[in-house]
């Protein structure tokens, strides 16, 4: 992982600007408020590959991601539901 | 040569090499010209191997002099999409920052044209990194925007854009694309040709890049369900270089095969957002089917088939890339969405990846249990005619039905086809999407090229205008 560089400009006030942000952070949503710290956590790890202009950009996708993975929360699987493997998706691995 | 050989389907290229009446190496020529003067005005040619072209003719012609026949493929040209590896050329999958990747390999593919006598012209070209990095412009790719060869002021649509346009250009008489979530079948159907998104594990990846391996599939573009056929027999089968893929043997039914009393199963609501000339070619195709056999009406059942989809595909993009996102190199794609957008995948916690993969479970049995008895299931393939050349396409291709039925065909590995149904918006082609049940590529088939006599339409093909290089910047 890269560490963020220092002065890169990528802090707390450039999210602010992101879609996720737009209405206030009062008025956020749960799905927004984990976007808007997830982002923070990739800035920190990605953010000299990251260019400033685009910081909007990447909250858009982590936000669309989390709304992903939480609708997919929602529905039902019992215990024994065994995954596909990364390979698995023929025939020869029906349930 | 005696008759001109641009549109000619696989059959009759075959037929005319036996009669003596063209070679191999004279059709070979024919189409590297045209690939030269048709393909590169088009932004379809990412690399043209003229020298192995012609020593992989001039031996098809030989052994055809010896009474050595491979088969239907036997000195037929063809051309591969950007993202597949073979010697003496670059693969460069479209991107900048692989403009001089050579991988000094063949593909799996590539050996199994090669043994069916194929002939290789060159590299075709594809959205950048297959489009996995996310776009929302034609003109992200290393050549530029594909350009539509029935109106040059639209694209072809991706990732197997370059496929597409020289295909239908009658500037290769195939080609082989790639399909993670519809990068075979949507340029298909926007260029009014005919392509096969096989069985998940049907074709060997080996040489292929990889993108999202759960999903990642290769198959035929060609202008006819029937040449779709030739093709896939000579290309499928088992590899051990590629763990995906299936022991299962593939023979195509041919033109033997039945032409009617097919089982069609229409799904619900699948024209729901289309454009009303979609929407009529679509009910003229299932008017169409319902003379050679029973149309029923099936509803897909509800999964989260889009969420299931974009969750495992972040997932395994950003694996698959992670060295190249983590390197920063995502700034030199051409696409500004495409330099961050995979980042995202770094808040995708374990659980909700495995969690998608055990969705995808039950879609996989529930959609098997639809389609089996039937021949196939359709539904219009996009919801739209081909879009401009020079605009974002950004929402266009998700707000309809249609794009739904197609990630639930990729999500569950399903084989589906798309069929040219006619002319619609500013005389641009439609098509329908056939989907089936997994391994049941021949009925597919079989009911396409019994739709496809219905229409004629493979007897059709674009005039082309090729723009002035400056109108194609």
């Amino acid at each position: 992982m890269k560490q963020m560089q220092s002065g890169s400009g990528h802090n707390g006030s450039s999210l602010a600007g992101a879609p996720a942000a737009c209405a206030g952070a009062a008025e956020r949503s749960p799905e927004a408020e984990i976007a808007a710290q997830a982002t923070r956590l990739i800035m920190q790890s990605q953010g000299p590959v990251v260019p400033e202009a685009q910081v909007a950009e990447l909250e858009h996708a982590v936000l669309a991601l989390v709304q992903a993975a939480r609708t997919l929360r929602r529905y039902p699987l019992r215990n024994s539901d065994e995954p596909m493997t990364v390979n698995g998706c023929g025939p020869r691995e029906r349930a | 040569m005696t008759a001109e050989p641009a549109f000619r389907p696989v059959r009759e290229l075959g037929t005319l090499l036996r009669s003596g009446e063209v070679t191999s190496v004279g059709l070979t020529r024919y189409f590297l010209d045209r690939l030269e003067e048709v393909g590169r005005p088009l932004n379809a040619v990412a690399a043209i191997t003229r020298e192995r072209a012609l020593d992989e003719a001039a031996m098809a012609d030989a052994e055809l002099a010896r009474g050595v026949d491979r088969g239907p493929l036997h000195g037929i040209p063809y051309g591969l999409k950007d993202i597949i590896a073979a010697p003496g050329a670059p693969t460069t999958w479209g991107a900048a920052p692989f403009r001089d990747q050579v991988l000094g390999y063949e593909s799996a593919v590539g050996e199994r044209l090669r043994n069916a006598g194929a002939v290789l012209l060159g590299k075709l070209a594809t959205v950048e990194l297959a489009g996995g990095m996310g776009y929302d412009r034609p003109d992200a790719s290393l050549t530029g925007p594909a350009l539509n060869p029935w109106d040059t002021s639209t694209w072809t649509g991706g990732s197997s854009s370059g496929p597409a346009a020289a295909t239908a250009a009658g500037a290769v008489p195939f080609s082989i694309g790639s399909d993670t979530g519809g990068s075979i079948v949507m340029p298909a159907a926007w260029t009014g040709i005919t392509g096969l998104r096989p069985t998940y594990g049907r074709v060997s990846r080996f040489g292929a890049m990889a993108l999202a391996w759960s999903f990642d599939r290769l198959g035929p573009m060609c202008r006819s369900a029937d040449d779709c056929g030739l093709v896939l027999e000579a290309i499928a089968g088992l590899d051990p270089r590629d763990p995906s893929s299936l022991a299962e043997p593939y023979r195509y039914s041919g033109r033997a095969a039945r032409r009617d009393h097919f089982r069609i199963g229409v799904v619900t609501g699948s024209f729901d957002g289309v454009q009303d000339e979609v929407r009529a070619n679509f009910e003229s195709a299932v008017a169409r089917l319902a003379e050679l056999g029973t149309v029923e009406e099936v509803e897909l059942p509800d999964f989260p088939y889009a969420e299931v989809a974009e969750v495992i595909m972040a997932a395994e993009i950003s694996a698959a890339f992670d060295e190249f996102l983590d390197s920063g190199r995502a700034a030199e794609l051409r696409a500004t969405k495409a330099r961050v957008h995979r980042l995202a995948a770094e808040a995708l916690p374990a659980r909700d990846y495995i969690r998608a993969q055990r969705i995808r479970r039950h879609i996989v049995v529930a959609l098997d249990e639809l389609a089996c008895p039937f021949d196939a299931l359709v539904a219009p393939m996009l919801g739209t005619v081909a879009t401009p050349a020079d605009e974002s396409f950004a929402g266009l291709l998700g707000i309809a039905y249609p794009q739904r039925v197609n990630l639930a065909s990729v999500t569950a590995g399903m084989p589906a086809i798309s069929v040219p149904s006619g002319r619609g918006r500013s005389g641009l082609p439609t098509a329908v999407q056939l989907l089936g049940a997994r391994l049941a590529e021949n009925a597919l088939l079989d009911v396409a090229c019994a739709l496809e006599a219905c229409t004629g339409w493979p007897a059709r093909h674009p005039h082309i205008s090729i723009p002035s290089a400056q109108a194609m910047r």
